[in-house]
This record gives C-alpha cells, sequence and structure tokens, in this order.
C-alpha cells in the first residue's frame, strides 16, 4: 500500500495528459460545434449520411474500424453486433444501408 | 471434442442449406503474446474464430472457440520448454430477434456482467493483453453460462436504454462448464456523447450463495481520438476497479499518426475483504499500473506491447507483454443475396 498514492497520482496524472494533449478538455460549446465537423471528418468523404453518423457512433465504442469489409459479410457482422454491442433495430438498419448499400 | 466439432459442423452444414439471404462469416483473431511476469516467461500462440450464421431474417447463430497453447518452461523460470493446448467453446448460441427491443438467446453465451468479458475480450480488440484483476467477479467460473439470456435495446439519437438478464444451469460437461447462476445488466447510452453507464448484478447460485455487482463506464468525446473505459465490481470476497484510457482514432482516413499509434494506460486497485474459495482473486490488497502502445499496422495486423507494475504489501512485481495480432473477416460466399 505504500505505493497507493504514486499510483493513484500517476493515473491521474497520465489520464489528464491524455485528455488535454488530444483537447477533449474543452468548453461546452466548443465541444458541440466541434461534433459536427469531427462526425464529417472521421468518415469517408462519401457524405454524411445517417448511416455513416451511426458508424462512428457505435463501431467505435470498442474497437477500430475494419480496412476492408466485403459487403457480403456486413449484414451477418451487423445481426452479431445488434446482439453483441446492444445495437437498436433503427441503428442497425442504418448502418447496413451505409455500409452495403 | 471430436463431438463438439462434430456438432458444430451439423449446425453448420444444416445451417447453410435453410439461410435464405444473408452469407454467414467467420472472422475472429489470431495473435502471439509473449509474457514476463516476475522472472517466468511463457509464450502463447491464440486462435479465436467466430463464426456469425444468420438464417432468415430472425435467427442468428453465433460461436466464438479459444484455441491457444501454452509454451513456457518446466518449472516457468527453468528446464525445458514445454507446450499445454487448451481449447474453449466461449459460445454457441441461438439468437431470436422476436421484437426490435427483445432477442431471446439460448445456449452457450458470455456472461453478461459489466463490458469486458462480452465486448472487449477478443485478443484483436483489447488495448492490454491482460485481463484486469476483477475480471472474474461475476463472471464465474468460466466466462460464460449455459441456459437462456433476454436481451434488447430501445432508444433514439438522443438516449438509449438497453437491458440483458440471464440464467444460466450448472454444467461440467467437457467444453460447456458452467455455474448455476442469475443476473441482469442495465446500461444506458448518450449517442451525442457517445457515454456509457450501466450497472450489473449476479446471483451465484452454486453450493455458494452470494451476490456480485458492478459497474461500468465508458466514453469516446467527439472531439477527441480518446477512448475511455472503467468497471467497478463487488463480490464478497474483495472488490476493486479500473480505469482505461487510450488513444482511439476511429476515422476511417487514417490521415493522423494517431491512426497508427494507440498509447493506452490502465490502473487498477482491488481490496481483499476476506478469503473466498474459488474467486481468482488476488489474495491480497492489490495495485497494477499498465502502460502499452500499439501499433497500427496495414492488414488488420497490430503490434502490441505494454509494461505492468503490480503493488501487493507482499511483493512487487513486473509485468512485459509483447505480441502482435491479426484481425480476420470473410463472408462464406456460397450463397446470399448481398
Amino acid at each position: 500500500m505504500k505505493n497507493e498514492g504514486v499510483l493513484l497520482g500517476t493515473a491521474g496524472v497520465l489520464a489528464l495528459t491524455l485528455l488535454m494533449f488530444t483537447g477533449a478538455i474543452a468548453a461546452p460549446q466548443e465541444q458541440s460545434a466541434d461534433r459536427k465537423s469531427n462526425q464529417k471528418t472521421s468518415v469517408s468523404a462519401a457524405g454524411s449520411s445517417d448511416g455513416e453518423r451511426k458508424f462512428a457512433t457505435h463501431c467505435g465504442r470498442c474497437h477500430n474500424p475494419p480496412q476492408e469489409l466485403s459487403p457480403k459479410a456486413v449484414p451477418a457482422v451487423l445481426r452479431h453486433m445488434r446482439v453483441r454491442a446492444m445495437l437498436t433495430e433503427d441503428d442497425e438498419k442504418a448502418i447496413l444501408e451505409f455500409m452495403a448499400p | 471434442m471430436r463431438r463438439l466439432l462434430g456438432g458444430v459442423l451439423f449446425i453448420v452444414v444444416c445451417s447453410v442449406t435453410l439461410w435464405s439471404q444473408d452469407a454467414p462469416v467467420i472472422s475472429g483473431g489470431a495473435a502471439w503474446v509473449t509474457t514476463k511476469s516476475g522472472d517466468a516467461t511463457f509464450h502463447q500462440p491464440i486462435l479465436s474464430p467466430v463464426l456469425a450464421l444468420p438464417l432468415g431474417s430472425k435467427l442468428l447463430v453465433e460461436a466464438r472457440g479459444d484455441l491457444r497453447w501454452l509454451i513456457a518452461r518446466e518449472n516457468f523460470t527453468s528446464g525445458s520448454y514445454q507446450s499445454t493446448f487448451f481449447g474453449t467453446l466461449e459460445y454457441l448460441q441461438l439468437d431470436y430477434l422476436v421484437h426490435p427491443n427483445l432477442t431471446i438467446t439460448a445456449g452457450r453465451f458470455l456472461t453478461p456482467f459489466g463490458i469486458y468479458n462480452e465486448r472487449l475480450t477478443p485478443v484483436w480488440i483489447r488495448n492490454l493483453q491482460e485481463v484486469p484483476i476483477i475480471f472474474t467477479i461475476g463472471t464465474r467460473t468460466t466466462g460464460s453460462s449455459d441456459g437462456v439470456m433476454l436481451r434488447g435495446a430501445k432508444g433514439n439519437d438522443d438516449i438509449q436504454l438497453n437491458y440483458t438478464t440471464y440464467f444460466s444451469a450448472s454444467s461440467t460437461v467437457n467444453k460447456f462448464e458452467s455455474a448455476r447462476s442469475a443476473g441482469f445488466r442495465l446500461g444506458t447510452f448518450l449517442p451525442q456523447s457517445r457515454v456509457e453507464l450501466g450497472l450489473s448484478y449476479q446471483r451465484f447460485l452454486q453450493s455458494q450463495h452470494f451476490d456480485s455487482y458492478g459497474a461500468h463506464f465508458a466514453w469516446q468525446p467527439w472531439s477527441a481520438p480518446v477512448d475511455l473505459k472503467a468497471e467497478y465490481a463487488h463480490a464478497p470476497g474483495g472488490h476493486g476497479y479500473w480505469i482505461e484510457a487510450a488513444l482511439r482514432d476511429t476515422s476511417l482516413s487514417g490521415e493522423s499518426i494517431l491512426h497508427h499509434l494507440q498509447p493506452v494506460a490502465r490502473v487498477q486497485q482491488f481490496w481483499r475483504i476476506k478469503p473466498f474459495a474459488g474467486d481468482s482473486l488476488p489474495g491480497v490488497d492489490t495495485q497494477q499500473l499498465d502502460l502499452g502502445l500499439n501499433v497500427l499496422l496495414p492488414k488488420e495486423v497490430r503490434l502490441t506491447g505494454s509494461y505492468g507494475r503490480r503493488f501487493t504489501d507482499a511483493v512487487d512485481q513486473n509485468n512485459w507483454n509483447i505480441g502482435v495480432t491479426y484481425r480476420f473477416l470473410f463472408p462464406l460466399t456460397l450463397g446470399g443475396s448481398r
């Protein structure tokens, strides 16, 4: 237990540094304004559809986006993720439309 | 094992003849992980295949195995190298999507407690290869349950609610070992801010009857490529938490260097309340700090490395991990409309 303070302090500093470094600690209005632009830049250049937005919202919560994904695989993957990651049916359909139109 | 493989093959063959529209998918991860824990070094080649087999528009068969070899010296620090194989069936379940807000699952499934067991265990997903100290709380005895589960999600673009409840029977059948237990998890997700909160509960109903409960939190702010996750869990033998922060650029463009580099930090604390047989938790109060760096390469290859320092009243210990993971995913294109 002698290292408890050091450990917690280190962790706190690391977390804070990480957040500050990446600009996560921003004024609420800045976050709000940035969000839309980030949503557009964080997905492909094909435009900002509902499906793209939901892809960015949900899929990155646990893993990096796939580098390559056959459209034939998308329906099974999304049904799998609907169960695994608790996607709503609407979100599943929107992402499906985006990834395998 | 042969019966198991035969059963899986039978299900696959039957299902292939029945599916009407969507191609089944084989995915998963392969990895090589080398760990130096204290003075002991061991290597683990790992293959973790996943099958997702849609049947019609309402059914899905899912299965995941974990095949790994533990290669270590005879006495971990001395002697000749020996290899031991471990094969695990983590889930083999049938999902029936009854309603937009209800899915009924039957079979063997990952015990839903917190977020780590269900969503973060694949070798190609986890930011640090070592599981959290409190991982066994709420997931005893194997991390998998045999029984029935109900789950679903409902919401809109502002707020989503999700639930999971299950009952598991006790099983000593080879590859299907599980404990008699019941539990639930409730969660909420705020898509606008990508914040997720949830609570978990499990009643263990084997020879010992006791409660485990926990809470989880996740946040991926839109304004930064940061991934924050945390869990707290409590069991009669002890309680603890972990907090993990990682850089994660979820963009598809890949222009930023952060898209390829992923620093990770995780802090954990565990407090032993009393000795409790079979809980697989540290015998004494424990703290651990892990720092890692993952390098994302083309073709779904990722290099992983981490250093961890575990602090206890008894002894402090260094843990090193290096490895490489590969994620694969391809459709079985015997048919399917897409």
